[in-house]
């Protein structure tokens, strides 16, 4: 299997990183130092973002959605559309403001093996599709 | 600043006609307010890259198939929830 994402494990929580491009582009990274955004398999989507960070990327306002919160509460987002890279795969997806979240949907897309090592510390995320 | 209350819903009549679509169950429905034109697919990504092939630069609204909500986020509830909870225990 390739290894499209690697990332750690720090306080329990699972980690993978990412920059922003001067075109807008989010690019998830397996190199520390950039920023982090949480793996979050509770999360149906694709990428949460706070919208400090949303404004810095070329996104367009697409849609608007039904969410259902954690406790129990609906409410209606924006959603975004814009660019993303991981391993030199670039596609299109859609983002709403939040805290830093990467979904299930963007995992799905991204890779097809999603593993953690709780004695090393690290997630990892990986593909049985041929790069 | 995008004020989504005076984004353009589809009618209830044009929703509880989408919801009641078979076979698509848990399907993402993508739905162009105007013309009512609707893109299904298994997930936002896929069901947005046809309706935006279809109608660009439109602004859309979406919903899950035999759900109440496009997606969920699990995780910690309220406080006031938790102690309902604990109350009920």
């Amino acid at each position: 299997m390739n290894t499209v994402l690697r990332g750690q494990i720090r306080s329990n929580v699972p980690y993978f990183y990412y920059s922003i491009t001067t075109k807008g582009t989010l690019v998830l990274k397996s190199k520390k130092g950039n920023e982090i955004t949480t793996v979050d398999t509770g999360f149906s989507g694709t990428i949460a973002l706070p919208e400090k960070v949303l404004k810095k990327m070329d996104l367009k306002f697409v849609a608007i959605g039904d969410v259902t919160l954690a406790d129990g509460s609906r409410l209606i987002v924006p959603i975004y559309w814009g660019q993303i890279k991981v391993k030199n795969k670039d596609f299109q997806t859609w983002f709403i403001p939040g805290d830093c979240l990467l979904g299930m949907e963007l995992l799905a897309f991204a890779g097809d093996c999603l593993s953690l090592d709780l004695r090393q510390q690290r997630v990892r995320l990986e593909s049985h599709r041929v790069a | 600043m995008i004020k989504l209350s005076k984004v353009k819903k589809p009618s209830r009549q044009v929703l509880a006609k989408v919801h009641s679509i078979s076979g698509h169950a848990g399907e993402v429905a993508v739905i162009e307010p105007i013309s009512s034109k609707v893109f299904i697919d298994e997930n936002l990504t896929l069901a947005m890259r046809k309706a935006r092939d279809a109608y660009p630069g439109k602004v859309f609204y979406c919903l899950r198939l035999g759900s109440e909500s496009l997606y969920t986020h699990k995780g910690i509830t309220r406080k006031s929830k938790q102690k309902r909870i604990e109350r009920s225990l």
